[in-house]
């Protein structure tokens, strides 16, 4: 976990201090999406019980949280963002739960060039959105969990409803 | 010794993934599949020995399967029985050339006889008998004048308490296992299992020798014992014959000079014939019927064998089968004598394992090891590949030599009871060095179509290492889809019919979001434009195939279970490719469900114009669901740890934000697999109309991929 604390960090820190640049991001392993109150916005919040994801002797109710944005084109379907105790089951069955990591609330604005924003995504577009995330792990940091000066990064999954092809 | 037998372990143990046992092929698979006719522990015994005409002599050694060929006079209480079974009301006899009624009883003629049943007469005048720890099975061939079948009447005698019983079993070949000669171990066609009053109980299909259907009634416990004409058929039928000729008056075995003849009991004995090639007498069937006493039954084909392509001189070829015969029990253990004599029959005909290894598996007796050995075998339905580990297997054993060393893992655990194939293979991933020929033989006999998998299984090519995890996990899914009879069936349960379709799988980076495509890649055509034969490509995107904690976008990573709908999506495909050929080629050609014609149902989901892809995709909606559904539920377990299924066992959707229901929904399987099959068919209209349109469908739907995509992305050998 140390080492996944300082390659994130590493990345982070590199990245700050430039312009936000697209290319850079498009580069990057890792992005962070940042999720804010916004009028109209894209993105709505929602929590539901994730029993399935809470072991079997567990008497702790766990709970999972989906950020889904509604792109503005309504034949597009919704992206999930989702995190969850667990990514998967197989990260169950290990008991590795999913990567969050806290850093001081002057972590935006330090690295506003390489985090994601919903004002970038109307930019380029929801499916360049989409094709931006692709292959990416990705960090969500929602305002609404910021506590005591600390920000939360947590890893989520992301899920196009726009449905897997088969040709 | 210990470095040969690691050694052997390490070999046979990389096979495993191969051909996992599949435990739920049950007893009654492993009776029916038996190969090889019941015969003698000991071919090279002294034929004269075993049997000497009296009945009560077969019982000298009850725990050794023995064969003997009887005259009408070597067995007069089973002839009651068959006199009884038939009420007297059928004898007749037979002179050479001419079948007329009986007038006189035939065990006061000293004459051969034949008994005359619904389907012909039961040559009483030679049967195989077949006795094993007090079970004795008489075989008869029963003469018909239909040619395009043979009937064995088979009599199974408990001699310990007397109880007999009698059935008939019925063989139909294809014309092309008759043209072309196969041996009975390719069998084609169907057999028909009528009891002892003719009645018709239940009737296999075989396809290469491959039950393909179990038909409707179980029978419970049919073990067929086939044996296989060899290609040293024809340089022995003529002694075959003269052996047969000769036992019907001077005795079973002795072939007149009172000594054994080098008898090969997997050459000594037909019981059924049918004509092949033409230009019969067509007008003569007496003629047509082959009799025992013919001499010429090797000699014709013998002379077309030797001539390719040159016309015979005789009218007909008599096809030299084997006995063929099925004994009922029960229990189908290893008390059961036919089962003994089956396995160890099959051992040494079938499998060649060396006189060695049967001596020591007679030694052994130990039930385990038989059980298992069968059981591995049927599972891997007798290929090169499954036949090479079992002798390697058998021959790891005996190197072991527990019986002198005991304290060895291996014979700790064969010990406890476990099967020989779970003691000795164990784990490990595929043996690189097997070849492309047999991998894909091996496969094909499972899968719906001819399959290629040269490009994606482990190589020893080290040299490209790029998609070696990509190729490993492919084929553990696949492997356990092959495990799934209904996947070896796909195309004929669904579509009635199946084509000599040629698959080639590849595995290949195809972009963020397709989990694969088919194409069609070339094909023959019939005169009458149907489909000859097509080779197809099938593309899997290595994205589905990665593992990796980071990328956890909905076209990388995918689930084992996600993987398997998807290879299943896309072999239904390469078939919906051939019949839309035909369908551009105008063919009409056989009845659809729901009393469709095939046109009109291409017309309605193709639009009339044949269009590809998606109306494809409505086929599949309408038509294919169901079989796709059953085949994941089969491979559920394999594919989706106990765990995971846990996990889900009381998830209630009702709980979900936004769900659409008003009260309780749990996680349901076979909602998930089929929703989960509905993945890649959202374009079809039929898609539009019953999932898009509708609010609770269209929740299910994406709640049930979303979980698909939670289960374990791992496939576990």
């Amino acid at each position: 976990m140390k080492t996944i604390i300082t390659i994130l960090t590493c990345t982070v820190f590199t990245l700050i201090s430039q312009a936000q640049d697209l290319e850079k991001i498009k580069a990057s392993k890792d992005l962070f999406i940042l999720i804010e109150k916004r009028e109209k916005s894209a993105f709505t919040k929602g929590r539901s019980s994730s029993k399935s994801f809470t072991r079997k002797n567990s008497k702790e109710q766990e709970w999972e949280t989906m950020y889904v944005l509604h792109p503005s084109n309504k034949s597009e379907k919704n992206l999930w963002l989702t995190y969850k105790q667990y990514l998967d089951f197989d990260h169950m069955d290990r008991g590795d739960e999913t990567q969050v990591f806290y850093f001081n609330k002057s972590f935006i604005k330090k690295n506003k060039d390489i985090i994601i924003t919903e004002k970038l995504i109307d930019k380029i577009g929801f499916q360049d959105f989409l094709k931006l995330i692709s292959g990416k792990q990705i960090f969500v940091i929602d305002k609404d969990e910021i506590k005591d000066n600390k920000i939360k990064l947590k890893q989520v999954i992301s899920y196009d409803l726009n449905y897997e092809a088969e040709e | 010794m210990l470095e040969k037998t690691d050694r052997n372990i390490k070999r046979i143990t990389t096979k495993k993934m191969l051909i996992k046992q599949d435990h739920r092929i049950n007893w009654l698979k492993t009776c029916v599949l038996l190969l090889g006719v019941a015969m003698t522990l000991t071919a090279c015994q002294k034929e004269s020995d075993l049997l000497t005409g009296d009945e009560d002599s077969h019982l000298q050694e009850p725990n050794k399967g023995r064969q003997a060929h009887l005259s009408a006079r070597d067995m007069p209480t089973i002839l009651d029985f068959v006199n009884e079974e038939t009420n007297y009301t059928r004898q007749v006899l037979i002179d050479k050339s001419e079948i007329k009624k009986a007038k006189q009883d035939y065990r006061n003629s000293g004459l051969q006889a034949r008994m005359e049943s619904g389907f012909g007469y039961i040559d009483t005048s030679n049967a195989l008998a077949v006795e094993s720890e007090g079970v004795t099975s008489y075989t008869f061939k029963v003469v018909t004048k239909d040619l395009t079948n043979f009937i064995n009447y088979i009599v199974v005698e408990d001699k310990a308490s007397q109880e007999k019983y009698s059935y008939f079993m019925k063989y139909t070949p294809t014309a092309d296992w008759v043209d072309n000669r196969l041996p009975l171990s390719l069998f084609s066609g169907t057999i028909d299992y009528y009891n002892e009053n003719e009645v018709l109980q239940t009737t296999l299909t075989l396809t290469d020798g491959i039950i393909i259907n179990f038909g409707n009634t179980e029978i419970p416990c049919p073990e067929i014992l086939f044996n296989t004409v060899s290609d040293t058929t024809s340089s022995s039928s003529s002694g075959t014959t003269g052996s047969t000729t000769g036992g019907s008056t001077s005795g079973p075995i002795d072939n007149g000079e009172g000594t054994s003849y080098d008898y090969n009991p997997w050459q000594s004995w037909w019981t059924g014939w049918v004509t092949i090639g033409g230009g019969g007498d067509e007008t003569s069937n007496e003629q047509e019927i082959d009799d025992s006493d013919s001499a010429g039954v090797g000699q014709c084909c013998e002379t077309c064998e030797a001539a390719p392509g040159v016309a015979c001189t005789h009218d007909h070829h008599y096809y030299n089968y084997r006995t063929a015969q099925i004994n009922l029990k029960s229990e189908p253990t290893m008390e059961n004598p036919c089962v003994h004599t089956g396995v160890i029959a099959f051992l040494v005909g079938q499998l060649e394992f060396t006189q060695e290894q049967l001596n020591w598996l007679m030694d052994m007796e130990q039930e385990a090891i038989y059980v298992s050995l069968i059981d591995y075998l049927n599972t891997g339905h007798y290929s090169p590949l499954v036949i090479d580990i079992a002798q390697e297997a058998l021959e790891i054993l005996m190197d072991m030599d527990c019986d002198t060393t005991p304290s060895q893992e291996v014979c700790a655990c064969l010990e406890l009871g476990m099967g020989m194939f779970e003691c000795v293979v164990e784990g490990g991933e595929e043996d690189c060095s097997i070849s492309d020929d047999d991998l894909n033989y091996y496969y094909s006999t499972l899968s719906p179509f001819n399959v290629d998998l040269s490009e994606v299984r482990p190589s020893c090519d080290n040299i490209d290492t790029t998609s070696v995890a990509e190729n490993q996990k492919f084929m553990c899914i696949y492997n356990k889809l092959t495990q799934s009879p209904k996947f070896k069936d796909l195309f004929t349960d669904v579509f009635g019919e199946t084509k000599e379709i040629n698959a080639k799988f590849e595995i290949l980076d195809l972009g963020d979001t397709t989990g694969g495509n088919c194409g069609l890649n070339s094909h023959t055509m019939n005169p009458d434009g149907s489909i000859a034969s097509a080779n197809v490509i099938i593309k899997l995107n290595k994205r589905m195939f990665e593992l990796g904690d980071g990328n956890y976008n909905h076209g990388y990573n995918r689930s084992a279970i996600l993987i398997a709908k998807t290879i299943i999506h896309e072999c239904l495909h390469a078939y919906i490719h051939i019949k839309k050929l035909e369908c551009e080629a105008n063919i009409i050609d056989w009845e659809w469900l729901d009393n469709i014609t095939f046109p009109e149902l291409l017309n309605e989901y193709y639009d009339g114009s044949c269009e590809p892809l998606q109306e494809q995709h409505q086929f599949i909606f309408n038509y294919l669901m169901p079989v796709m559904t059953e085949i994941l539920g089969d491979v559920k377990d394999d594919l989706i740890p106990i765990s995971n299924q846990d996990y889900v066992s009381d998830l209630d959707l009702h709980n979900i934000p936004g769900n659409p229901f008003t009260e309780s929904h749990l996680f349901n399987w076979d909602e998930f697999f089929y929703y989960m099959s509905l993945v890649g068919l959202h374009n079809s209209e039929a898609f539009e109309s019953e999932i898009e349109n509708s609010t609770i469908e269209n929740f299910l739907y994406d709640k049930y991929r979303a979980y698909a995509r939670d289960f374990s992305k791992n496939c576990e050998q």
